[in-house]
This record gives C-alpha cells, sequence and structure tokens, in this order.
C-alpha cells in the first residue's frame, strides 16, 4: 500500500473533504443551471486503499444490490476512473430533462445513462482539477456491468492490485426521483498532485 | 465584536479567520455543528455567525430555521460550497443577511460585511 | 486561423465543426464538405438543423448547450447512436450497410476569459469496427442458437434414456419373475392337488373315528369307554378337531394366494400372447366394473364420465386387468368413503382411460417407484404389489402410455393412453400424442 496514501493524516483528510465539497458544489451549481433543478452533490467518504479491498467494499455506503455500472476515464497529471452507479431504472427519470424521447428503447436508456455518466464525471473532475490548478481530459463513456453490484464488480480479477484514493459521491435530483452513486478514483500516482495542492494550502493558513 | 464560526471542516474554519479583516477586533468562538452553534449564541458568543450549511448532527438549514424561531438578533452570513440558486433563495428566507462562496477570500468577506453593515 | 493549423484539419481524417450558441456553423473541414456535397464557405453561418435536418433537434441542442454550460466534453457511440449525420456508408462496394457508423465528441473551444465561444464537433468513421463488432454478434446468435438446440436433444437424449433404462428394468425383472413362476409353479401345484386329497382324507379320517365313537357309545363294555374317553383326552381330540378345520381352511387361502401371485407374476412376464382384437373400451371397463362391483360398492361411487370412442385394437382382457388394478387401487386409497370418476376420451389417434379417486393421494417420493415391481404402500400381506407394474407392462405392450399425476391429500389420477391401431410388426417406434 502506498504510503502517500496510508498516512493521510487527519488534517489532509479534512482538507481534501474541503476540497471536494467545494469542487461539487460547483459542479452541483453547474447541472442545476443546465438543467433548472436543484442538485444535490454530496462526498460521505474518502478513502486511500486499493480499489479491490473487501474491507472498502464492505464500508461503502453504495448499494449492493444488482445496479447497471458505466464508467468514464479522466487523464492528465491527474488521472484515474469514475464509476456510476444507476438503480434498475438507469436514468429514465432524467430523460426529459436532458431532451431524450423514447427512452422504452435500450440503445437510448444507454445512450441516456451514459450522457449522464458524461456530465456527472464532467461536474466532479473538473471541479478538483480547477482547485488543484491541472488540466483533464476525458475518455469517453461505456457501460461497465448490467445486472451485477457494485461490490461484485470490484471483487472481479481484474482489478486487483489498483491502488487509488476513493471517493464516494451521491448525487440526487429530488423533484425527478432520481439517484445514483459515484466512485472517483484517482491512481496512487497522481494522488501526489492533489496532495501536495493540499499541503500548500494548508501551509498557506 | 463576537464572532461565531460555524463549520464541521477545521481547515474551512480557518479560512474563515484568515480572511476576518483585523480591525473587526474580533473576539472568536468556532463550532463544527448547528446543536453547537446554538449553544454558543445562547451563551452570548455570537452578534455574528459565519455559517456552512452541510454538518453533520444539524445542519445550515436547520440552524437558520432555530435562529428564526427564536427570533435571533445575530446576523447571519452563509458560507457554502452549494452555491445553486435556489439554495441562495432559500437561505435568505430562512433569515440570512449574505451568501459568500467557497473557499472565501478576504475580497468575499469584504464585499459581505459591507452587504450587512459591519463595515 | 494560422495555415498550417487550417492545413491539419482540412487533412485529418476526422469531421470537424464548429458551432456557436445559436447552433450556426462557423466553420468546418473538408471531411465535411465531402460527405455533406457542401463547402465551407456556402454553409458559414447558417444553422446546423437547416443544413442537416435529419438531426434530432431537441437533443442535440441539449447536448451543445451542455458542453457550453458545464465546458465539458460530450460524446456518442455508435452502439447507441450509429448515425448521428447520414452520411454514405464508407463501403459503397464490399461493405454491407448503407450508412457511416460514427463516433462523435463534442468539446469546448474555450477563450482566454475563460468563456466558451465555440463548439467543437468532431465526427470519426467507425464502420469498419461496427461492422466487424456486428459480424461478431450475428455469428455469437448462431452459435447461442445452436447450443440451446444442442442443450434440448441433449435433454431428449436423457429422456430417452431413462425409458430405456425403465424398460430394461421391467424386461429383467420380468424374466426373474418368468423364471420364478416357472420354479414354484409345478411344486405349487402338487401342493394344492395334494391338498385336495389331503383335505378328503382328513374328513374321512373323522368320519371314521366318529363312526368308531358311535359303536363305542353303544357297546356295554364300561372299561373299553373309559379307555377311549381316555385316550380322547390324552391328545385333546376335540381342540384337534376344531383346530383341523381352521387350520386346513387357512392353508387352502395360502395356497389359493401363493396362486394367484404364481398367476400374476406370469401375466407380468408375459411377451407374446393372446388375440389381438377391435374391442369397446366401455363395455371392457363395465364388465370389469361388474366383477369388482362387491369390492367397491362400499367405499366409492363411481361417475362416469364417457367420451366418443372408436373401436381400439387391443388384447381385451389384459386391458381389463389394467381397469381393474387401477380401479381398485383408487378404492384401496379412499379412506372411508369417496368418488372414482372414468373419464375416456379421444385425441387424434388416441385414445384416453382416465381413473381419478378421491383418496388421499400419493406422496411425490414414491410417484417415481409406482411402477416398479413388488413396491407397494400397503401393510405387509395385503396385495401384492405386482399390480402397477403390471399394468405398465400391458399398456408398454399395447404401445401406449401410462401416466399418473398425485398430490398428496388430493387423490390421484391414473391416465391409460392407447393408440387406435398397433404399428406393424416389427416396428416399435410410435409418436405420442403432443403435450404428453
Amino acid at each position: 500500500m502506498s504510503s502517500q496514501l496510508a498516512n493521510l493524516n487527519e488534517e489532509q483528510r479534512d482538507a481534501l473533504q474541503e476540497l471536494m465539497n467545494v469542487a461539487m458544489g460547483q459542479g452541483a451549481d453547474r447541472l442545476a443551471r443546465l438543467t433548472e433543478t436543484f442538485v444535490t452533490l454530496s462526498v460521505p467518504r474518502i478513502h486511500a486503499v486499493d480499489v479491490t479491498n473487501t474491507s472498502l467494499l464492505n464500508q461503502l455506503t453504495i448499494a449492493s444490490q444488482p445496479a447497471i455500472i458505466t464508467r468514464q476515464s479522466f487523464l492528465g497529471r491527474l488521472r484515474g476512473e469514475v464509476m456510476v452507479c444507476f438503480g434498475v431504472n438507469g436514468a429514465d427519470q432524467l430523460a426529459d430533462l436532458m431532451g431524450y424521447e423514447g427512452v422504452e428503447k435500450h440503445s437510448i436508456q444507454d445512450e441516456l445513462m451514459l450522457d449522464v455518466t458524461n456530465i456527472l464525471t464532467g461536474a466532479c473532475i473538473n471541479g478538483l482539477a480547477q482547485q488543484v490548478d491541472i488540466k483533464v481530459s476525458y475518455g469517453s463513456p461505456s457501460l461497465l456491468s448490467r445486472g451485477r453490484s457494485l461490490q461484485e464488480v470490484l471483487g472481479a480479477e481484474e482489478l486487483r492490485g489498483h491502488q487509488a484514493l476513493v471517493l464516494e459521491i451521491h448525487f440526487e435530483v429530488a423533484t425527478h426521483s432520481f439517484y445514483c452513486d459515484l466512485l472517483v478514483c484517482i491512481t496512487e500516482d497522481t494522488v501526489g498532485t492533489v496532495i501536495e495542492v493540499i499541503d500548500q494550502l494548508l501551509s498557506d493558513i | 465584536m463576537k464572532i461565531l464560526i460555524v463549520d464541521d471542516s477545521a481547515m474551512s474554519r480557518k479560512l474563515v479567520l484568515k480572511a476576518l479583516p483585523a480591525e473587526l477586533q474580533a473576539v472568536v468562538t468556532q463550532a463544527t455543528n448547528g446543536e453547537e452553534a446554538l449553544a454558543a449564541y445562547h451563551a452570548g458568543h455570537a452578534e455574528v455567525i459565519f455559517l456552512d450549511l452541510t454538518m453533520p448532527v444539524m445542519d445550515g438549514f436547520r440552524t437558520l430555521e432555530q435562529l428564526k424561531r427564536e427570533d435571533a438578533n445575530a446576523v447571519v452570513i452563509v458560507i457554502s460550497a452549494d452555491i445553486q440558486p435556489q439554495a441562495q433563495q432559500r437561505v435568505r428566507d430562512l433569515g440570512a443577511a449574505a451568501f459568500v462562496k467557497k473557499p472565501i477570500t478576504s475580497e468575499a468577506m469584504q464585499a459581505a460585511l459591507y452587504e450587512v453593515g459591519l463595515i | 486561423m494560422p495555415a498550417e493549423l487550417v492545413a491539419v484539419l482540412q487533412s485529418i481524417n476526422l469531421g470537424v465543426l464548429l458551432l456557436d450558441s445559436q447552433y450556426r456553423v462557423a466553420f468546418w473541414n473538408d471531411f465535411m464538405a465531402i460527405h455533406s456535397g457542401k463547402g465551407c464557405d456556402e454553409v458559414r453561418g447558417r444553422s446546423l438543423f437547416d443544413l442537416f435536418p435529419e438531426l434530432p433537434r431537441l437533443w442535440v441542442q441539449k447536448k451543445v448547450d451542455g458542453v457550453f454550460a458545464l465546458h465539458n466534453l460530450a460524446f456518442t457511440s455508435w452502439q447507441q447512436r450509429p448515425h448521428l449525420f447520414s452520411f454514405s456508408g464508407s463501403r459503397p462496394i464490399t461493405g454491407s450497410t448503407e450508412m457511416m457508423y460514427q463516433n462523435c465528441t463534442f468539446s469546448p473551444m474555450v477563450e482566454a476569459a475563460g468563456t466558451v465561444k465555440y463548439v467543437c464537433l468532431t465526427i470519426s468513421d467507425a464502420t469498419e469496427t461496427a461492422a466487424q463488432h456486428l459480424q461478431l454478434e450475428q455469428l455469437n446468435q448462431l452459435l447461442r442458437a445452436e447450443q440451446s438446440e444442442q442443450t434440448r436433444l441433449i435433454r431428449k437424449l436423457e429422456d430417452t434414456q431413462a425409458q430405456l433404462l425403465q424398460s430394461e428394468k421391467m424386461a429383467a425383472i420380468g424374466q426373474l419373475a418368468a423364471g420364478v413362476a416357472h420354479e414354484i409353479n409345478n411344486p405349487v401345484g402338487y401342493v394344492y392337488s395334494n391338498f385336495s386329497s389331503l383335505e378328503r382324507y382328513v374328513g374321512d379320517l373323522f368320519h371314521l373315528i366318529e363312526s368308531y365313537q358311535a359303536l363305542a357309545a353303544e357297546h356295554q363294555d364300561a372299561a373299553l369307554r373309559a379307555q377311549l374317553e381316555q385316550a380322547n383326552q390324552a391328545l385333546d381330540y376335540d381342540f384337534l378337531r376344531s383346530d383341523m378345520a381352521d387350520l386346513v381352511r387357512e392353508s387352502r387361502q395360502g395356497l389359493e394366494r401363493v396362486k394367484q401371485i404364481v398367476q400374476d407374476l406370469r401375466d407380468f412376464s408375459h411377451i407374446d400372447s393372446g388375440d389381438w382384437q377391435e374391442a369397446d373400451l366401455h363395455k371392457g371397463l363395465d364388465s370389469t366394473l361388474n366383477v369388482i362391483w362387491n369390492e367397491i360398492k362400499f367405499k366409492a361411487e363411481v361417475v362416469k364420465n364417457y367420451g366418443e370412442l372408436q373401436p381400439v385394437q387391443c388384447l381385451g382382457s389384459q386391458l381389463n386387468q389394467v381397469f381393474m388394478n387401477l380401479i381398485i387401487n383408487a378404492a384401496h386409497a379412499i379412506e372411508g368413503q369417496g368418488t372414482i370418476w372414468l373419464e375416456t376420451g379421444a385425441q387424434d389417434d388416441w385414445v384416453f382411460v382416465r381413473v381419478r379417486d378421491s383418496g388421499s393421494g400419493i406422496a411425490p417420493e414414491n410417484l417415481t417407484r409406482l411402477f416398479d415391481p413388488f413396491f407397494t404402500t400397503k401393510p405387509v400381506g395385503q396385495g401384492t404389489g405386482l399390480g402397477l407394474s403390471v399394468s405398465y407392462s400391458i399398456v408398454a405392450k399395447h404401445h401406449g402410455r401410462l401416466e399418473v399425476e398425485s398430490e398428496p391429500g388430493k387423490g390421484a389420477v391414473f391416465t391409460v393412453w392407447l393408440p387406435l391401431c398397433q404399428p406393424p410388426q416389427g416396428n416399435s417406434a410410435v409418436d405420442l400424442p403432443a403435450g404428453e
């Protein structure tokens, strides 16, 4: 386990939490303006672990029920992937907001979910990237898994050994009864960038 | 001037503290949630309250509601990361005198204090 | 825009166009010009939706608005939205698709001041990838169809194998039974025929003794009478006499029973015998009912629900045996009083005879063993346990099917399916009616 990740002290954690809160606030604001609704983006927890760590999987407040899970990469000096867990109805409730018609069709449902994934990823990562003053680029979103729970998917062999800073984010549009959960995973090698900025901030106070 | 800073994040409280202009000659108390904030208010430590919105135990909205119920005579300036228009509106409806976006800068602090007539 | 950059944009194999916040085209490159048929100068300043009426307007607007507002990238993938722009396929001769498959990206062009002036839309030709992918999908589907067909066949094979095992079992037991029956038959025959004589002789002997006793009673010699009396006492003559009757009766019953068992065994193991005739099954049912009426009249009410039946080619007496067995079983299954339903009907080239009872039903674990020889749920001494297995082999001999449905507490239904005609000699394969 990386020393950097394992040894985030109380102060640094607190600072990171604040950083994420502000980032989410900006993201939520932009989304709200775009969709003309009230949006909640909250950051419940921050973990610094092996992505497949079983204790992480048990700690996640995120759904352990079967879900539809999408993913999208962010790349650059801040690198990692965001995973979004939708319930069985995907993002159907947001169809009108996003200008989608004919959501009964499978392909439209999928496209809508990928669109929402893209927007949420951008909202969360842009805010963070901006505060740590890093430029980030994005891959296109894709479907990771259908019908399995997040815990099952993370438990899969291929993911073993990936160390990351993991942030749980809960996204809600109450007026449309829409909820989903995000897992932001920042790779171990780029977490340092974030920590440098945090340390800088802390020393400034 | 008796100032109360309410936020569950230590770093955030420090940032607010840092942004306060020296000439206020402030006596500062800190609280980590709405409950502690109300206790401090009742103990007479709060003429001006800098209030975060997202806190455990009792959040900023409920704190504002309670202060309004008690017809509190403290000036409340909300400092929050949640800057959506609806949030801002709701906060003002609940009696906040001003709203400042996080992260707070000394300029923004000046503007807010000016808006509420403290400087 | 510097000449080199423009050159790059024109030469790359990607569609590039710039849209302003009113969805008007500010610029597009050669790729776009070639595929749309309209040059860059022609389209500058015009609305995207005028130029491409096939675009889903609201959706595209939302997508572009999102980029302007959030300063984010946005994507479309050929998998969810194969053709955003209706450009002709990029394999006009060897391709199987009419239109170009596309992956599109919307990106914000951020100015120095931080505002977004244009959204840049890039269109990438994904036809090759899509075609291969689709082909693989097709192959997969074919494979899956084959696989499920195979699974179905395997299941059919398993069923057939199970049936074969059952009939082999029956055949093996049949042979054994035939052997045993044969061995027992003769000795039992002797005993049975000797028994009659024995019975008669014993009767005669007692007669003789009675004659002696009568004579002795008339004799004057008291001492002789006393001696005779003593002899009687010593051997407990009275008891002997009465017990003898019981012994004879019980032994006779035992022998009858053994004879019946041997007969059943022989019937059960009978391979080819009897005359095949066209028979009216209803007559057979009715006559069988008559024969066994005494056995069932106190236990059950019989309800007949006869359909239209053509004459059936069969071994009449053997089928009657089956009916008798089923009806008697039904009666025995009823506790106290109940009902037995006899139902007949026809379907295609088949007829069925159904015996239903309101008895206690059959437990699921017994259902599979029902037709096994010597299987019985009755207490020891009652029934031989051969009835159903004999019935089963008789029905099989008729190329029919004997089926049972039952739930504990809900009675049982036995259905005999019989073909109207037997297949010609040597052909043992007959298709069963659908659904059975």
